[in-house]
């Protein structure tokens, strides 16, 4: 087995690199007609004006494969999916902080 | 293997309809989503209702399915398949490899909720699952870090069981374990991205990645907020009312802070930088608690007692002054 070998580097996804719209394409297995309408309606926001400009950070990959879990498995229209991704993101946030209240006050 | 019931599992009874079952469905999948909920075993029972869901949804599944509950199979009991059971389906569906996989093939249930039961695959095979052949699966897995490791990146063994087609065809499962480096810096469930090391693509297709996210195990003394740390720093009353300069545990070592006299209870102060690191690197907060000794003999019991006799302190005026 691999006993030996150097360790294997991870890449930080949330920052190490941006990826166009063919590679989010290709990552995620979604045509690029859902991306283009997931940015439409802001489910993903790339940096770049145009199209062929688009690059996406690799937090926005995570939203996009959370989106397309979303959508696939409780079948959510498009429209809904920036408003469940951002309350979830914030209910998220919300439960770290309500964690390190409680274990304060119960200290 | 244990007969499964799958109606009980979606909570309809056994003569319901297509609709029923489809709501019945879609309420459990919003409350289990491993998306949604905040509930620990909310993963496993997804997988399990999303099972129950491939089965009562599809009509000749179904109907299978019901066949052998009319042959006497209830929920619970050590199931055996008939003899013949299956060997007119000639292989079918997605062959059963897929269906292990993490990865981002499509069909049903979250990428990272593993495959169904082995109750399933008997019946049924593989999941039906399909992934289109360009790539292997992406493959996600967990993995736990102390809070020193996060801080200063290091490097971890990591085990994998994966599924792996043999020669003649059949399915097993191979571990692999491998040392991974992990980057300073990481947060609470950071994804960290290891390129080609997912499943192996079919033929000569490149393999697919392996993501790992990030969990970091409670620390004794600090508490993360994203990139903060906060800390609870005990003082003395003295340290509070004259002001003190003390040692600050951080994760970087001890550093010395300034307690202004005045100081109190739950006053929230801040050691910036001190956090993990990044663009820009988090923050420390060390809340103050102070901490009254308790008094050990007489000289201060008595000391206590001229406090008590000097302050003309009521702690509580606040409250009667309201009531």
């Amino acid at each position: 087995m691999s006993e030996q070998r150097p360790p294997i580097e991870a890449i930080d996804v949330e920052e190490a690199e941006v990826l166009t719209l063919h590679q989010v394409c290709s990552i995620l297995e979604l045509r690029s007609e859902v991306v283009c309408e997931w940015v439409a309606e802001g489910v993903v926001q790339p940096s770049g004006e145009r199209l062929g400009e688009w690059r996406f950070a690799p937090g926005q990959i995570e939203r996009a494969r959370r989106a397309r879990r979303l959508q696939r498995d409780l079948a959510l229209n498009t429209e809904s999916l920036p408003l469940v991704l951002d309350l979830l993101r914030e209910i998220e946030q919300l439960r770290t902080r309500l964690r390190l209240f409680e274990k304060r006050f119960l200290e | 293997m244990e007969f499964k019931d799958y109606y009980k599992i979606m909570g309809v009874e056994p003569g319901a309809s297509a609709e029923d079952i489809k709501r019945a469905y879609r309420k459990l999948a919003r409350k289990y989503h491993p998306d949604v909920s905040d509930d620990p075993n909310a993963e496993d029972r997804f997988k399990e209702v999303g099972e129950a869901y491939e089965v009562l949804k599809d009509p000749a599944k179904r109907e299978e399915y019901d066949q052998l509950r009319k042959g006497g199979w209830r929920g619970g009991q050590d199931f055996r398949p008939p003899p013949g059971w299956g060997s007119g389906r000639g292989g079918g569906g997605g062959g059963g490899f897929e269906s292990w996989s993490f990865g981002d093939g499509g069909g049903f249930g979250a990428e990272d909720a593993g495959g169904f039961s082995d109750f399933f695959e008997t019946l049924f095979g593989g999941g039906g699952r399909r992934r289109r052949a360009h790539k292997g699966a992406d493959v996600r897995a967990r993995v736990e870090i102390d809070l020193e490791t996060a801080y200063a990146g290091g490097t971890r063994r990591i085990s994998l069981e994966r599924p792996e087609r043999a020669p003649d065809g059949s399915v097993r499962r191979k571990a692999r374990s491998m040392d991974v480096k992990i980057p300073p810096g990481m947060t609470e469930g950071r994804q960290i991205r290891l390129a080609g090391k997912g499943d192996p693509g079919p033929g000569n297709a490149p393999a697919g990645d392996l993501y790992l996210e990030i969990h970091i195990t409670p620390h004794r003394l600090f508490e993360l907020d994203g990139k903060d740390v906060h800390l609870t720093l005990p003082i003395a009353p003295w340290e509070a009312a004259l002001g003190a300069k003390v040692a600050v545990p951080t994760l970087a070592g001890k550093v010395e802070m300034n307690i202004a006299a005045g100081a109190t209870s739950g006053q929230r102060l801040r050691l910036k930088g001190r956090g993990l690191p990044g663009k820009p690197p988090g923050d420390q907060y060390a809340l103050l608690k102070i901490v009254a000794p308790t008094p050990a003999n007489e000289e201060q019991r008595k000391f206590y007692e001229q406090q008590r006799d000097t302050f003309d302190f009521d702690p509580r005026a606040d409250m009667e002054a309201k009531t």
